[in-house]
Order: C-alpha cells, then structure tokens, then sequence
C-alpha cells in the first residue's frame, strides 16, 4: 500500500499554508462500480457521504490523491447520491494537483515546493491518469510543474492498459499489456525524462512495463521530508 | 466448463484478434481519433461544448416526443408521394422490405452503408428470397467479399489491411493486372460498382437523421454513394431505427456541424444529402413513359420503444453512430469490434444497442471491454454517458446469472448484496477494498489511498462548464486549465 503519495500530499499543503486533516475514510465504492456491483456501490457511496459530510460542513475541502476516486466524488456518485449529496461533495473535492495550482495562483508561495536543480531533473514526461483528463485537471499538474521551472512532455495515449483490475485479470492480460505499448514507446522516446503519473493503475503498469519507476507528481513536488 | 477454462479460452479468442486484426484497427482506430481532436481544436472547445449541449437537448426532447414524430413523418412522407413503415421487429421488418422488392420482380437491389440494416439481417434476407445485394460503401463491399461481419460503427472493413484488401479483391475479381496501391483498389472498385448500380432494380439506404416535419432523410457519406444508389434506381428503401427522428430541417443543423468531427474528423463530410423521396428526379432510363419512383421509408422498433421506456437504456437512443467512442477508446483500439462488439454493434454504446435490440447475453459478451476509463464521455457529441451504460449492462448480467450450486454457502459471509450469480472474480474485485490489507499487501489498492481534507474557509472552484464532463478539455492536450479552484488560506 503507497502511503507516501498521501505523505506528501499533506507536507505539500501545509508548507503552502494549509491546516490538513486526515481522516479514517471508508472506500469510495470505485471497485465494486467497476464490477458492475451497483448496489454496493451506492451503499459505498452513502457511507462515504456520511464519514465526510461533517468535515464539508465545516467548510473543508476535500482534497484527493487518487484520481479514480475523484472521478466516483465528481462524476459517478451522481447515478449513486441523491442530487444534493452529489452537489456538495462534487463542488468541494478537488486533485491534489489542481488544489496546488489554486494555491499558487492565489497567491501561495510556490518556492516551498521542490522545484528543478541540484540532482532533481528539470524534464519531465507527465502521463496523465484518464478519467483526470476526462475531468479536464490534467492541465493544473502541468500547470504546477511549469510554474516550478519543469521541462513538460505529457503523454498522448487515451488509457494506460491497466484500468483498476482489468490488467490484473488473466483474460484480458494481454490486451492490457497490448494497449500499455503505446504508452511504452512514448515513453521510450522520452528516455532522458523523469517518469510522473498520477494513477496507482498508471504507475503500476508502467512499472511492470518499462520498468521506468514513476511517481506521483504530488511525491515529486513536495518538499522534502527533512 | 471451469470458470478458469473459459478464461483461457477467452484471452486465446482476445490473442488471436489481436494478431490477425490489432495493427490494422489500431492504425484505423488512432488515426480517426487523432483527426478528431484536431477537428474539435479547430471548431474551438467553446463552440463544440456549446454544439453538445444542443444537439443533446434536441435528441432528449425528439426521443420524448418520439410517438408525435412517428405521426408527423408519416404524414409528411404521404404527402411527398411516399410510404412509410414502421416495423416492430427485425422479421417484421425484413418480410416487408421482401414485399416491396417481390412486388416490384426486383433482381438486385444496391446498398449504401447502413448499420441498422446489418442489425436486421436484411442482405440474408434478401439473398434467401432470391434478390442479390450489392454493398457500394467500399468498406462494406470488402467485408461483403470477404463474408466478414463489421468491426466498427462507420469503418466496418476497419480491420484489414491494404494488403489483405487488395489479396480479397485479386482473388475475387482476378484483374488482368494485380491490384495493389489504395487508387487502383478505389478505381477498380468505382468501375465495379458503376455496373453493379447500372444492373439495379432498387436502391438502399440507411439514414443518419430523419426529419420528421418534411419527410427528409439526411445522408452523410464521403463516397456519394448513398445519393447515387437513390438517383440511379427508381425504388428507393430507406431503412432506420425510430430513433433518428429529429422535428425539424433546422433541428439538424448542429448534428451535420459536428458528425463529419467527431466522425472522422472532417468540418463536415463530403456529401451531406437531403432527399424528401421520392426524389424529383426524372425515373430511368430516361425517357420511358411508365417508369416511376417510389420511396419506401421502413422505421425500425425492434426494441428500441422498450430502450425508451428503459431510464438506464434511452439514452443509447440519443445516439447519433459517429463512431468516436470506438475510435476513443484504448481497448477499441487495440482489439476492435471484433472482440469489442456483439452480434451486430460495436464499442462503447455497442453495450447499450446490444442489450436494447438483441439480448442482454450478447451486450454482456463484450461489455468487460469497456473499462470506465471515461475517455469516450467528452467525445460522444451528443453527451452519452457511455460507461455508466456499460456498468448498468454488468449490474443486469450480474443478476440475471445462475447462482453457482455452492453459492448457497456464502450468501451471508460476503460484504456486499450482490445476485449471488454473480461471476466470481468481479466479487472478489468488487470486494477488494474490504479485504484485510495483508491479503491486499502484494497489489497497489486505489481505494485505500486516503483522500485529504483540508481547513479552509470559503474554498470556491472558479469554473466554467460543466464540471465533470471536463470543461472544454475534448482534447486535453493541457491547454491552460479552464476551472481555477481558489481556496483561501486560513494562514
């Protein structure tokens, strides 16, 4: 289990002025949708709902790392919460990456974050995570790391291949593996540049793939733990 | 048969697809969807989001109005001097189309690209009753030469090759001199087809839009062929599904702005043509005094009422068959229609035609393709939300399963409601997240990962559009982000 994107998540926000909480959350009810388990689901998102709906009163943010559950918060939950839930979780959650780039762009001091020198390479290929493409966040990680002097090359492939549990099962291991060598040769041809993907999927295939060793743009940015 | 065997069988089916159809379909799937985003770019994503938003309104509101519109076409194509039909099934359908060919001593009757037509079976119909079909979309021709089913919405010969497309044609027709090049297959295949239209005693067609007001049915082809078909032949039978039903002649408007983009990336396809049949065009040959045009407009049901009864079903209904969620798609583009379809439909909304006009065993067939990566929700032009389709076709096939004879055992024990049909190895997907964590230990669990919140006061997203079908982001190539969040810091 990677708790070190979750880590760096919260060194990141606080360095910028946040004061962070962490809750015990249940799960988001992402996998079960993914089988077509509707009923749980939505039993996943309600408690879900529950667990959070006090912090949101109390006018937090959500913020989250893993952008498959954001996608659930931002657009499933609408077929599985009532419209009002839906609303206020939705208007509320945000990447951790767009969550930065209005950080910065509101005035936080970008010069807490790690940004390129030293022996931290200053280009960087950026895959994107599919559904934060589709939630349109993929520019506020480009964003963050161009404003921190990165060299950006983002990847240009619809999905990576993994899908949640799609690779993983042997039936469709070799499409996954097949539809990852698009991804792989991009890559390949981005050989000098630091890896960053934003999805635990993503990461794991390339991982497997190319063995190239991504981390989350969170991990990359945040300053370091001394 | 073990679960475990028909998962090998199933990967070895997957395998063999790929080997003989991946490179060709890839090429074909990439280059579609690359053309796409470029189209969009230039139309600006204001004015595409601007375009969705219409056409998704005029479709909701025609689908709701659909028995109204049945009446208005009906009248309206009367009035032209045609006939319409409405068939409730695909034999229903087929018997008629077999009448007015029987009733005319058609021989041969020549086709323009319709998917519906492939969804009824009407070509073997046809070919049983003793009338020969002659396809002239050059992709349907292929795949008519080869006996070979389509593998994609709008591209059925998706899956071949040049090379194979030209061995198909060297073997069939055997030229004096081999063809080889994509110009010397078209020319030969122009020339072919120039004598197959000659020969014809009717002419078929699909229909992308139907105007409901004048009786008008819209055509977009980039070969002229379906125009052709129509003008060349005196008998014209136009064949769609019930839903393509618009109201008015400027209700169709913002769907040919963006079907030749979201299509194959073109502003607007080569030909667009509107024939309120039957056409005024004098009969052939020219010159005879007894010949005359009849138009037949055959509306198809087959199961398309009950999708408009269906809340999870009718919004299939809204599409408009561009194809841009296949092309969209990792999985389309790796594997194609092939694996990626069922008896008839491919692809994303494959799922949900399948399940609403065949059965829901062939929708559940191909739908594990489709993965809710969600890469086909900002291509769809008419905003269809494709993999919620998907997931609501699972749920039903998930419940619609045999319980397994020893399921009784563990109904009780397992962290969720589900059918206790359910396959296997999606509860335990489905369940992952509530495993203990050594068992989880040797796999990455998205759903552990926390989420964070955070003390803020009056944390507002700035944003425009709609927040999570991606705000003007069809193509996120990261332009500049469109939704600025603006938290106040509390410090």
């Amino acid at each position: 289990m990677n708790v070190g994107r979750g880590k760096a998540a919260v060194r990141a926000l606080e360095a910028l002025g946040v004061a962070v909480t962490v809750p015990t959350l249940p799960p988001s009810g992402r996998a079960p949708l993914s089988q077509g388990m509707v009923s749980t689901a939505q039993e996943r998102a309600s408690g879900l709902y529950a667990a959070v709906v006090d912090h949101l009163r109390a006018g937090k943010d959500l913020v989250v790392v893993e952008p498959s559950t954001l996608a659930m918060f931002r657009n499933d939950y609408e077929h599985l919460l009532p419209a009002e839930r839906f609303d206020s979780l939705a208007d509320n959650s945000y990447e951790v990456l767009e969550y930065v780039f209005g950080l910065v762009e509101n005035g936080a001091d970008s010069e807490v974050l790690a940004g390129p020198g030293g022996d931290r390479d200053r280009a960087v290929v950026y895959h994107p995570h599919c559904q934060q493409r589709t939630l349109g966040l993929d520019a506020h990680t480009v964003g963050v790391l161009e404003a921190l002097g990165y060299d950006v090359v983002t990847s240009d492939v619809e999905c990576c291949g993994m899908a949640g549990s799609f690779g993983y099962k042997s039936e469709y291991y070799e499409l996954s593996v097949d539809v990852g060598r698009a991804l792989g040769s991009q890559l390949r041809e981005e050989a000098g540049r630091r890896v960053l993907a934003s999805g635990t999927s993503c990461t794991d295939q390339i991982d497997s793939l190319l063995d190239r060793d991504p981390v989350h743009p969170i991990e990359f940015v945040a300053p370091s733990r001394a | 048969m073990s679960s475990e065997e028909s998962r090998a069988g199933k990967a070895a089916r997957i395998r063999a697809i790929l080997d003989a159809e991946g490179e060709a379909v890839a090429a074909n799937a990439r280059h579609l969807n690359d053309r796409r985003y470029e189209a969009i770019d230039e139309l600006g994503a204001e004015r595409y989001e601007e375009l969705r938003e219409t056409v998704r309104g005029i479709k909701e509101d025609a689908i709701d109005r659909l028995p109204e519109l049945l009446a208005t076409v009906e009248a309206a194509v009367e009035d032209n001097g045609g006939e319409v039909y409405v068939a409730d099934d695909a034999a229903d359908a087929t018997d008629y189309i077999e009448s007015v060919c029987a009733g005319l001593d058609a021989e041969s009757v020549v086709k323009s690209k319709s998917m519906t037509t492939e969804e009824i079976g009407v070509n073997e119909a046809l070919e049983e009753a003793g009338v020969a079909v002659h396809e002239t979309d050059l992709g349907e021709l292929v795949i008519q030469l080869a006996d070979e089913t389509p593998s994609h919405l709008i591209g059925p010969g998706f899956h071949k090759s040049r090379e194979e497309i030209a061995r198909l044609f060297n073997e069939r027709f055997d030229p004096e001199e081999p063809l080889e090049t994509a110009d010397e297959l078209t020319a030969f295949a122009r020339d072919y087809l120039a004598d197959r239209i000659d020969e014809a005693d009717v002419g078929m067609t699909g229909a992308n839009f139907v105007v409901a007001e004048t009786g008008t049915i819209a055509l977009v082809t980039n070969e002229g062929n379906a125009r052709k078909v129509i003008e060349s032949t005196n008998h014209h039978v136009a064949v769609t599904g019930i839903e393509k039903l618009l109201p008015t002649l400027e209700s169709l408007r913002p769907f040919v702005e963006l079907i030749g983009r979201t299509a194959t990336g073109q502003s607007a396809a080569i030909y667009n043509t509107l024939v309120s049949g039957p056409v005024n065009s004098p009969p052939v040959p020219f010159g005879d005094p007894d010949a005359e045009r009849t138009f037949h407009l055959v509306l198809i049901d087959n199961g398309r009422r009950a999708m408009r009864e269906d809340p999870d079903l009718r919004e299939t209904l809204y599409c408009i068959r561009c194809g841009a969620c296949n092309n969209s798609c990792a999985n389309f583009q790796s594997v194609g229609g092939h694996a990626f379809g069922g008896e008839t439909y491919t692809g994303g909304i494959g799922t949900g035609w399948e399940a609403g006009v065949h059965d829901l065993e062939s929708a559940g067939g191909m739908n594990d393709f489709c993965t809710g990566c969600s890469r086909c929700e900002p291509a769809c032009p008419v905003k269809i939300d494709i993999p919620w389709l998907n997931t609501v076709v699972r749920d039903r096939v998930n419940r619609g399963a045999d319980p397994g004879e020893f399921d009784f055992l563990v109904e009780g024990l397992v962290p969720d409601d589900e059918h206790g049909g359910i396959d296997r190895q999606k509860r335990f997907f489905g369940n992952f997240p509530t495993l203990p964590s050594r068992e989880r230990s040797w796999s990455r669990c998205s759903a552990s990962t926390p989420a964070v919140t955070c003390r803020h006061s009056a944390a507002r997203r700035s944003s425009s559009g709609s927040r999570h079908a991606g705000p003007s982001h069809p193509g996120s190539r990261s332009g500049r982000p469109s939704s600025i969040p603006t938290p106040t810091r509390t410090t």
